[in-house]
């Protein structure tokens, strides 16, 4: 049988072309499944509850497993991706960045009774309790108890009508509610102190269990106290 | 797609924590070699199709001079014309792909920045767990 060279060539570029057209389609195919599955994954209720975490584990893992699987060229191309890294990772930056107006400090104590102004009242809360360390995780803990302390700020904040910005730490927080004179030296230099050695703990320095021990029994004592002017002041 | 550089976010973490010198250097090198690798894989695309085309102008030419010529469907020409462009379209697709490979590099640095900003949690994270 004579093939001609003709007949030869048409099959060997079609052979080219379809293999081509083949190739061509798996790859954009399986590309595509492939990321609407990470974006999946990365999604809604996993995503928030991530992100919403104060737990080193499960921010972390969520980093390393959904956040870490997405490519450079998917956060390019894809803005649904880009938006999601870059909340994810401005979180954790955040986190670790928070409330860095306070440098570690040797602690001066200075005795001062009388507690000032006008505080809302917080019921006592498991929240709120920091008795015990999970595992040893002192970063956790710490990490906790600074968000807390944060919370208890801006609710004395909000009470006495002090405009502040959602993204403002509790560094600063304290700051202005010192200069604004509702918080007292003692108040503030005890949270001040809490507050640096928490941002130690999450900045990953080595916070020995004892300190983390002291700073939450301070922490509790001044959650105590600020309470209990907020009830004197609701008596009067 | 198929050749591209699948560079991920862990891969820049883990970049990132080899603790090596010039990190950026690095991924600009990556990228390079990528780029290069891309255009050669569109270059030969291109070349394949070309060679296809030029193949089967030459065989149409030659068949109709010869004394025994075979009797080809127009429509199986048309089709075998349109296949053997097709190694050049994916080659063209991947070319113009490769247009945002700035972008990538651009990205990569930026979040290489965003990322050494984590760093403390990072490496305490991979510490601990």
């Amino acid at each position: 049988m004579d093939i001609s060279f003709l007949w030869t060539t048409l099959v060997f570029s079609g052979i080219a072309g379809i293999i081509s057209i083949i190739s061509f389609t798996i790859s954009i195919l399986t590309t595509y499944k492939l990321q609407r599955e990470k974006i999946k994954n990365a999604q809604n209720s996993a995503f928030d509850e991530a992100i919403e975490s104060d737990n080193i584990k499960i921010l972390g893992s969520f980093l390393e497993k959904n956040i870490g699987n997405f490519s450079v060229f998917e956060y390019v191309s894809n803005s649904e991706v880009s938006s999601k890294v870059d909340m994810y990772i401005e979180k954790i930056q955040k986190f670790v960045s928070n409330g860095n107006d306070f440098a570690p400090t040797n602690r001066k104590m200075k005795d001062q009774t009388n507690v000032l102004d006008k505080y809302p009242i917080i019921s006592p809360d498991s929240e709120n309790n920091f008795d015990t360390f999970d595992d040893g995780e002192t970063w956790n803990t710490l990490a906790r108890l600074r968000r807390n302390i944060e919370v208890r700020l801006k609710k004395i904040a909000d009470f006495n009508h002090i405009e502040i910005k959602k993204e403002n730490t509790a560094g600063y927080l304290l700051i202005l509610l010192k200069r604004k004179e509702l918080i007292s030296e003692k108040v503030f230099s005890d949270l001040r102190y809490c507050i640096s050695i928490c941002n130690n703990a999450v900045h990953g320095s080595d916070v020995p269990i004892s300190q983390a021990n002291e700073v939450i029994s301070i922490a509790n004592r001044v959650f105590k106290e600020l309470d209990l002017v907020a009830k004197t002041h609701e008596k009067v | 797609m198929l050749p591209m550089l699948d560079l991920n976010i862990r891969d820049l973490i883990d970049l990132m924590e080899t603790e090596c010198k010039n990190v950026e250097d690095r991924i600009q090198k990556m990228y390079q070699w990528d780029f290069n690798r891309t255009k050669l894989i569109c270059q030969l695309s291109i070349g394949i199709s070309a060679s296809f085309l030029v193949l089967i102008g030459t065989s149409y030419v030659q068949n109709f001079t010869s004394t025994k010529p075979v009797t080809v469907d127009s429509n199986l020409l048309i089709v075998s014309l349109f296949l053997s462009i097709c190694p050049a379209i994916f080659g063209i697709f991947q070319f113009y792909r490769l247009k945002s490979i700035h972008r990538q590099y651009v990205a990569a640095l930026k979040l290489l920045h965003k990322l050494r900003a984590i760093r403390p949690f990072i490496t305490y994270y991979r510490q601990t767990f």
